[in-house]
């Protein structure tokens, strides 16, 4: 292995060769989250219903993913006639690529990270936005109004659940004093998780995270009854692939950040770093899961009080608390 | 190496502006409109401002061009965006056009710039906040009215709508 470094190493140059490694390893990683993921969330939608969800490939029906990808990658790509093709084309990239750029920047581990920025957690929030784009993209091009109200609905959620997401964070950065996403984790060490210290803040990022990443029961932007599926209804085979792998991305990236933020990100006793934080990921990804099984769907009125009338004003109230007690601490 | 990214940046950054002036849908004007932001977001960044370029990304690209398509959206069906170009309406259009970067460029002749080498420690997080809450305290809390004044104003309009009987 390190002999294949070393060539690569030889060809590139020392810092080309660690971006090419990282991204080989963040694809990895990407791949077998959203295979895993969705075997995961079948299986909790199963035992939720008191059924088993996939069994009959592989054990525990663990490779129904994988032949539901080779299925997918075989199907036709049908583009209807009258879509923006270049538009219809770009939206699954564009709405996918900023998840890797977020993923770049979490830190696995002390020593483990790929992009180490001085704002970084200024920088996920600025890329967390852009995959909006490839929804709006993705909707308005299908030339199909159920696509094109399914973007409406994700363009208005997502403006409305961006402040909240944003203010609870900034409670963090009030308290550890840096956006870099690495302090902010040593800030945390010895077992003083902010999660101890900023319950609510917590639970505000929890529930607009669930919202930006158009989770159930935050989902009305593909709500099946309502909207055949959304954005997406005009997508085939691997456009719609494309799609979801994006979602499962931005759900784990939320939850990487969610663990970074407020549960000592990859700190933990025994095990090496990388393990606890994709530990305490998991854990924050089940309460998502089991919140779309347990939930129903919100009105699209109810969403929007939601944001606006309660989120918004306990995060404001909850940074100034912050604020005004960390004032007190000092003097 | 950062020659040639500011390079790619500068093209991209016209691409999209030339794009959000030429094409004819109302769609594909605003796509171009958001390429541009990100080439400039880009510039700034490789010229050593990462605030500037985050800033750059979240408000113009994450706030302002969404509430444009969301606008866009709500209002104009896709079968009817493409709009005529008539001469009354490109003349003004070319009037601003060229009248605001003229100013600009004048201004920019005209004025003298620091010639001192630009450092994070000048443009960081912490030192535009510091600066912001000391130095320029006056202006950003009128700005702050400013919107006060502006979200005052986007209630009010929005509450006469909603007491029109059944509009």
């Amino acid at each position: 292995m390190s002999g294949l470094i070393d060539s690569v190493q030889g060809v590139l140059g020392g810092w080309l060769t660690e971006l090419v490694i990282g991204f080989v390893l963040l694809a990895v990683l990407i791949t077998l989250n959203a295979m895993f993921m969705v075997w995961f969330e079948r299986k909790v939608a199963g035992w939720v219903q008191g059924r088993h969800g996939p069994l009959h490939h592989g054990p525990f029906g663990l490779a129904q993913t994988a032949l539901d990808v080779v299925k997918l990658l075989g199907k036709e790509f049908i583009i209807p006639s009258k879509v923006d093709r270049p538009v219809f084309l770009l939206a699954p990239i564009i709405a996918f690529l900023p998840a890797l750029a977020i993923l770049s920047l979490i830190p696995y581990s002390a020593d483990m990270t790929l992009t180490d920025a001085q704002s970084g957690l200024l920088i996920v929030f600025a890329f967390g936005g852009l995959s909006l784009g490839g929804i709006f993209m993705g909707g308005w091009s299908s030339n199909n109004k159920y696509a094109l109200l399914g973007a409406i609905r994700a363009v208005s959620q997502n403006i409305a659940y961006e402040l909240p997401l944003l203010l609870s964070a900034m409670a963090i950065v009030l308290m550890s004093g840096t956006l870099n996403l690495t302090e902010i984790v040593d800030a945390q060490a010895g077992y003083r998780w902010n999660v101890f210290f900023q319950p609510l803040a917590m639970l505000i990022f929890l529930i607009s995270a669930a919202a930006e990443t158009n989770r159930a029961p935050f989902d009305i932007p593909e709500a099946e009854s309502e909207l055949v599926a959304g954005f997406h209804t005009e997508y085939p085979a691997m456009g719609f692939a494309v799609f979801f792998l994006a979602e499962y991305t931005y759900m784990f990236a939320v939850c990487a950040i969610g663990a970074v933020l407020f549960l000592g990100g990859a700190a933990g006793p025994l095990l090496p770093g990388p393990v606890w934080l994709l530990l305490k990921v998991y854990f924050l990804l089940f309460l998502m899961v089991m919140a779309r099984w347990t939930y129903p769907r919100l009105r699209f009125d109810q969403l929007m009080n939601l944001a606006w009338k309660y989120l918004i004003p306990l995060a404001l109230g909850n940074l100034m608390l912050t604020a005004f007690v960390l004032k007190l601490v000092q003097t | 190496m950062l020659d040639l990214a500011l390079g790619i940046l500068i093209v991209l950054t016209f691409a999209g502006a030339t794009m959000a002036v030429v094409l004819k849908k109302v769609f594909h004007n605003l796509l171009g409109f958001g390429l541009s932001l990100v080439g400039l977001a880009g510039i700034s960044l490789v010229l050593g401002s990462e605030f500037v370029a985050l800033m750059q990304l979240l408000i113009f690209l994450g706030g302002i061009t969404v509430a444009m398509v969301f606008a866009v959206m709500m209002s104009t069906p896709r079968e009817q965006s493409e709009e005529p170009r008539t001469a009354d309406r490109v003349a003004p259009a070319l009037l601003v056009g060229a009248g605001f970067p003229a100013v600009m460029i004048a201004l920019l002749l005209g004025g003298s710039f620091p010639t001192s080498p630009v450092t994070e420690e000048l443009f960081g997080v912490r030192e535009i906040g510091l600066a912001l809450l000391t130095t320029f305290e006056l202006p950003f809390e009128a700005i702050s009215l400013l919107l006060l004044a502006a979200i005052i104003g986007a209630v009010a309009v929005a509450r006469r709508t909603r007491e029109r009987p059944d509009g």
